[in-house]
């Protein structure tokens, strides 16, 4: 063993894994573990003094790192002082080190610490890293494409991107997960469609929409025991109406962008815009890229302040309070994740287009079809209301379902 | 079953047979199961009765043939299989009695413990069932005494050990040898290790001795048997591998259970490799104890590695001195000291990482031979003097690496070892 201590911070699962790995690699030397935050230095001390009797090697693992400026004074000597014949592993096994999440940056005295055992010499320090935030999701993609290339699989930056909002973006939780689809996965490419059917949800959004689409695929009974699972799983029965509500809502819009004269393909687009504020950004006339470039020149508050006036004669002083106060602009009720928008439409052609396309020409079945979603979001909006005022949850539940399933026109 | 025993003789079987149903891993035992595992099952014939009882690491069984000598009776043979503890605290209330044990039949048994449920489970095996009372009477010599019933288990669900197919003869040992060996070396074991390495004692054959070793990784008990043994088994003479003569690695807390109920004749002990067990037999008593399997033997600390090492004699120290040096420094630093011997003089030196001052202390040493500084575990070593008998002891370091080696010449077959420990805090220390 050349290096005689390591450092790890960053994912503590992942870390964890590493230590496994390092102590079957010396399966035969004696491992000791201490919680710097509790044990006496000088226990710590004589254990990493010393190499064993009759052993081949010892690891002395050191966790628990407390934000104390004497212990991190006692880690750094113990690594300058580590002797042949002991590998001590210290480790942030409690997420002490973190990052600010404005700056992204660890903050400066564990910046230090860090700088100061890469300056120790045979020290190796290992950074698991730390959870993907939103403006990583670069990053996140390259990590999840690096692990799968790494076990001589290929996927696509956008099957890549639903892996990442479907699981959320804590690095263990993807390793893991992009182990399991390795495992099961039929070919060595693997497609979007493939991650989203057989991506386990953890982030909340995409576990009701994993209920939304799979009550898509069942008869009316399988689908309320479906709900009724969710129901049992802790899942509150308002928020199980509103996704409800929701889906009546998408599929209204869709109708009502296929009776307008849209295609198919600018359906789906368009439900992908739809939510994003102000919504003359995509109600207007416009092509697609004028809409993408006025989207872009509205989204700051100031700029869509300009255009609320100019555009709707709203008077300045409406917006001087939220000026002032450096409001941010709020999210609309946009789709959560973009496959959802396929889905929707694939749905609705399936279950309601092709099996009436050949017996009504197709200005009536849209007029049709738009009543029929018309209807159906006005029978769940009426049992959003009455599941929040606590009445009979359950059964307005499967009255929105029976709503939704009935294909019948 | 109808069977009548002596007080004392039932209460030394149950004691001794029952040892694994009464044992602290068995009485804590809360699995559905729990009812069988703190059981113990006795089976009368016209031949012998027998007490046994069985844990998940081991199990002992006990014989007596039937005669009057031995105060048993069997009027009617049979099995039964109740709890143990219960059992033992009533007959160790009888006194000098006879104790009538007769098993009556239900005509329908009860369910005990496990999943409840529909009758249709009834018969499934996850399930205890009660089907008989054991009625248990006194008779001491006012020919008045006690009565008391007692849930009688389906001696079918009793668990029996495995059987392998190639048995080892290891070698024949007194229960007082094998006993004092275990009490001299059991300290520097771990107290619970979860990969039952540490709390294990070794038995290892170095250059045709054989060692009982113990160690927690930095300090090392070994206890030479060799002339305790006789039967020397065949098994001894593979090594285990290239460097590691052939050795065995058996739960201490087990051993010494099972050790206590020996009676004092010599046990034969043998070695199942294939089913990873040990058994100790001697006339009427039967344990089986299960071992790690021989691909983790290895783990142990090779202990050839301390036999032949070569020692050099610093002096002579008095032994309660020592130990009184030792505590006071203990004040300053549990873990470790820094201990030079210069110029005729012994000096003890302590430092610590948690604040306090450092301890000087210096102790009287005879025939000092050479001039040496270590730094040593202050625990180790006052373990090692508690332990050794002599009222001075030889102190002695290791030529290579320093740790600091203790014979005792009242047990000359006892060696005590620790490690040298290189603590960058006393590097260039020099006590004037």
């Amino acid at each position: 063993m050349d290096i005689k201590s390591i450092f790890i911070y960053g994912d503590c699962v992942l870390a964890a894994q590493k230590i496994s790995l390092l102590k079957r690699k010396f399966p035969s030397h004696y491992v000791s573990e201490h919680n710097l935050d509790e044990e006496i230095n000088d226990r710590i001390r004589m254990d990493v003094s010393s190499s064993g009797i009759a052993s081949d090697g010892k690891i002395v693992i050191l966790k628990n790192i407390p934000n104390q400026k004497a212990v991190r004074a006692f880690v750094v000597d113990i690594c300058k002082n580590a002797i042949d014949g002991v590998l001590v592993v210290v480790w942030d096994s409690e997420n002490a080190i973190k990052r600010d999440p404005k700056t992204m940056e660890i903050n400066k005295t564990w910046g230090e610490f860090i700088s100061e055992m890469e300056s120790i010499e045979k020290c190796k320090v290992i950074n698991t890293g730390f959870d993907f935030t939103e403006k990583e999701s670069h990053l996140a993609v390259d990590f999840i494409q690096q692990k799968f290339k790494s076990s001589a699989f290929e996927i696509g930056t956008d099957a890549a991107m639903a892996l990442l909002k479907t699981v959320g973006g804590n690095r263990a939780i993807i390793q893991s997960e992009i182990e399991k689809l390795i495992l099961s996965a039929s070919g060595k490419k693997i497609t979007y469609e493939w991650v989203v059917n057989n991506c386990f949800p953890i982030v909340q959004e995409p576990v009701l929409w994993k209920l939304s689409s799979a009550i898509d695929k069942l008869p009316l009974v399988d689908a309320y025991l479906v709900l009724t699972e969710y129901l049992g799983q802790g899942v509150n029965g308002n928020v199980i109406a509103e996704i409800l509500a929701k889906k009546a809502k998408w599929q209204l819009a869709a109708f009502n962008l296929w009776h307008s004269g849209s295609y198919w393909p600018d359906v789906e687009k368009e439900l992908l815009r739809m939510g994003k504020f102000p919504s003359d950004v995509w109600h207007s006339d416009k092509s697609q890229s004028e809409k993408k470039a006025f989207e872009t020149e509205v989204k700051e508050l100031d700029k869509t302040v300009v255009y609320l006036k100019r555009a709707m004669g709203l008077k300045e002083e409406y917006f001087n309070d939220l000026l002032a106060e450096d409001a941010k602009m709020k999210a609309g009720d946009c789709l959560p994740l973009p496959f959802i928008a396929t889905q929707i439409v694939q749905l609705l052609q399936e279950k309601l287009v092709r099996p009436n396309a050949s017996k009504y020409d197709q200005q009536k079945l849209k007029l049709i079809l738009l009543n029929r979603a018309v209807d159906v979001y006005n029978k769940c909006l009426e049992s959003l209301k009455n599941i929040r005022y606590g009445e009979r949850v359950e059964q307005e539940l499967y009255l929105m379902l029976k709503s939704l399933l009935d294909y019948s026109i | 079953m109808k069977v009548a025993v002596s007080q004392k003789t039932l209460i030394s079987m149950i004691t001794r047979g029952g040892s694994a149903a009464m044992s602290k891993a068995s009485q804590s035992d809360s699995t559905p199961y729990a009812p069988l595992v703190k059981a113990v099952k006795i089976t009368a014939s016209d031949k012998e009765l027998v007490v046994e009882s069985i844990n998940r690491s081991f199990s002992v069984k006990c014989s007596m043939p039937v005669s009057k000598d031995n105060g048993i009776e069997v009027k009617e043979s049979g099995v039964t299989v109740v709890s143990a503890q219960d059992l033992y605290d009533w007959v160790s209330k009888q006194g000098n009695s006879v104790i009538g044990m007769n098993l009556v039949n239900m005509d329908v048994p009860e369910m005990v413990a496990g999943k409840g449920g529909k009758d249709d489970d009834f018969h499934k095996n996850d399930i205890v069932r009660k089907i008989a009372n054991l009625k248990l009477s006194s008779k001491d010599g006012t020919r008045t005494g006690a009565k008391w019933t007692m849930d009688s288990y389906d001696s079918s669900q009793y668990p029996k050990a495995k059987s392998g197919a190639e048995i080892l003869d290891l070698f024949t040992i007194s229960k007082k040898n094998i006993e004092n060996s275990l009490n001299s070396i059991k300290f520097s074991a771990q107290t619970s290790d979860p990969d039952h390495v540490y709390d294990s004692v070794c038995i290892q054959n170095v250059d045709n001795a054989i060692y009982m070793a113990t160690t927690d990784a930095l300090r090392c008990s070994l206890y030479d048997v060799s002339k305790f043994l006789s039967n020397k088994g065949v098994y001894w003479d593979k090594p285990y591998n290239e460097k590691i003569g052939a050795r065995i690695l058996v739960s201490i807390s087990s051993l010494e259970t099972i050790i206590d109920a020996m009676s004092d004749k010599p046990v034969n002990v043998f070695y199942c490799k294939d089913k990873n067990y040990v058994t100790f037999e001697q006339e009427g008593y039967f344990a089986y104890l299960s071992v790690k399997d021989s691909s983790v033997f290895g783990k142990f600390p090779n202990i050839a590695v301390l036999t032949t090492a070569q020692s050099r004699e610093i002096g002579l120290v008095p032994k309660q001195t020592l130990m009184s040096r030792l505590i006071t420094s203990s004040l300053v630093n549990k873990e470790s000291a820094f201990f030079q011997f210069k110029n005729g003089e012994f000096k003890i030196h302590v430092i610590s990482d948690g604040g306090k001052s450092p301890n000087t202390s210096t102790c009287p040493i005879e025939n000092m031979q050479i001039d040496a500084k270590h730094v040593w575990g202050v625990q180790h070593l006052l373990g090692a003097l508690k332990a050794v008998k002599d009222d001075n002891v030889l102190l002695m370091s290791s030529k290579n690496g320093g740790g600091f080696k203790i014979k005792s010449k009242e047990d000359p077959n006892v060696t005590y070892f620790g490690t040298t420990i290189q603590n960058c805090k006393y590097n260039n220390l020099d006590l004037v």
